[in-house]
């Protein structure tokens, strides 16, 4: 008996949660250039859906408009907030903020953008709890060690100034300093792109692990199809400001159908 | 009962960068797989075995035809499924196993096989000792475990695939040439792994090279249908 289990499994329906975000026909333009024409999507809990395409294809204005920190010119995005799903178009800037902090995460490619590099490793950590109220410093000071560790730096680091980190462990600082509030909808914009290949796949391994562990829904934008593939359950290929293409992770890779897909997907260097 | 019902299936690749040359490779396949019974899918070599097992699993997209696999809410066409419904597909109908092993760098060899029960909704532990007994009966001793598969001969990354597409005892598991680089002892424990999924009540098809083993696990055999001549046209080729 090679298998401890002989009976069939059937499978459980599970009661699915809601998309966490819905674009629906994004338009945007940049005085008179159309940057985005027509993008819609949706991410749900536990998914992560890769944003691929040369520079220039519209990636980060999308992130932009899906965070909020852009307005199309036609279109809506509706995200998670604290009451179920919300159009960011009537939120108040302070409320978008507001939620910006507390639901959402935002990690960009250059960690020194989003990090306070004048105070400690352990200060940056607990800035978003304390932003929400908590001021109960040992507590916080746990939560910091704890964080570092889940990302894998040495807690004795704990009180170390940014500044003396290496690059890799930079981003893995920012990492931490965003999910330390648990954010339901997260957007990565080129996580791991200026690393070392090694440091590249601790990232990776590590956001694999805790995108799955907390159940968010991830907007990955990414040039790399590799990284892609390995994070990202679903995939939407951009060009000129367009999704031209879009579906399972594996199928779009293994059998791409647009030709600018098929170009991209066949320009990889096998390693 | 059909576990799973192939009919017309129907696909063909379109090479832009090729001029826009129409390959085609599949057409008007048709065939169930029951509870309980394993296919052989043969055909000359080039003939779409892998492609259409592929396009079985979601990994490649169909022109035509229904593929309708069952559930616990009924038959589902896999082809007109969408890729979070495949997602589901995959977690607790269906498996498949290539022919080579996809490597997560970092990831231990016990975590990549553990990650379809842990999916299931399997708590960590379960899962872990599931996957560690289906590695032991694919004789990769405990010490390999631990190790991301990477540095793992040809063979031993084989039967971590396969130890993958075994454990989530899904009601249909697909081979693709299971047995091509494993060792006489090996393709006998595979071939018990068939059995028993067969005797379980699951269904199994496969792709095999080796005529022995088909004769051994097989209890029907389907042969891939040539492609017809007018289904090439190729405007590319000029």
């Amino acid at each position: 008996m090679l298998t401890s289990s002989s009976q069939t499994h059937t499978p459980t329906p599970t009661t699915a949660p809601g998309p966490a975000i819905i674009a629906q026909s994004l338009h945007f333009r940049f005085g008179s250039q159309m940057v985005l024409r027509d993008v819609s999507l949706e991410v749900f809990p536990g998914e992560v859906l890769a944003i691929v395409g040369e520079s220039g294809s519209g990636k980060s204005t999308l992130l932009n408009l899906l965070y909020g920190n852009l307005q199309p010119c036609q279109g809506s995005v509706h995200a998670i907030g604290n009451a179920g799903l919300q159009p960011l178009a009537s939120l108040s800037q302070q409320t978008l903020r507001q939620l910006q902090r507390s639901r959402w995460g935002y990690v960009c490619q250059n960690p020194r953008d989003a990090l306070r590099m004048a105070i400690s490793a352990s200060g940056n950590i607990i800035e978003r709890p304390m932003a929400m109220g908590l001021r109960h410093y040992a507590t916080l000071r746990q939560e910091a060690r704890h964080w570092l560790e889940k990302v894998e730096i040495d807690p004795a680091r704990l009180d170390d100034l940014p500044g003396t980190f290496s690059g890799g462990m930079l981003q893995r600082l920012q990492i931490a300093r965003t999910l330390i509030s648990q954010p339901a909808l997260l957007y990565l914009d080129e996580p791991t792109s200026g690393l070392d290949v090694s440091v590249q796949a601790a990232l990776l391994d590590l956001l694999r692990k805790l995108v799955s562990n907390e159940q968010m829904a991830v907007l990955l934008v990414t040039h790399d199809l590799a990284v892609a593939r390995l994070l990202a359950q679903r995939i939407a290929v951009m060009r000129r400001g367009e999704i031209i293409e879009a579906g399972l992770a594996d199928q779009v890779l293994d059998d791409p159908r647009h030709p600018y897909t098929q170009l991209l997907v066949s320009s990889v260097l096998p390693a | 009962m059909n576990i799973l019902e192939v009919e017309n299936l129907g696909k063909k690749f379109v090479l832009h960068l090729r001029g826009g040359w129409h390959l085609p490779v599949l057409q008007g396949v048709t065939f169930t797989v029951a509870a309980g019974e394993c296919v052989a899918i043969t055909g000359a070599s080039g003939s779409g075995k892998s492609s259409l097992l592929r396009t079985l699993y979601g990994n490649y997209r169909s022109d035509s035809g229904t593929a309708r696999l069952r559930t616990g809410q009924g038959m589902v066409d896999i082809l007109q499924s969408s890729p979070r419904e495949i997602l589901a597909l995959r977690r607790h109908v269906m498996a498949y196993a290539s022919q080579f092993l996809r490597v997560i760098p970092r990831v231990s060899t016990l975590e990549i096989v553990a990650q379809p029960l842990m999916e299931q909704g399997l708590d960590q532990q379960v899962a872990g000792e599931r996957a560690a007994a289906m590695l032991s009966a694919l004789n990769l001793p405990r010490h390999l475990h631990s190790l991301p598969p990477a540095t793992f001969s040809g063979g031993e990354q084989q039967r971590v695939n396969l130890a993958r597409a075994f454990v989530g005892q899904h009601p249909l598991v697909m081979l693709d040439e299971p047995t091509a680089s494993l060792d006489g002892d090996n393709a006998a424990v595979v071939q018990k792994l068939i059995m028993e999924a067969k005797h379980s009540g699951r269904a199994v098809l496969g792709v095999f090279h080796d005529p022995a083993m088909v004769r051994q696990v097989a209890d029907r055999q389907y042969f891939i249908p040539s492609l017809s001549e007018h289904s090439h046209e190729n405007p590319g080729l000029q």
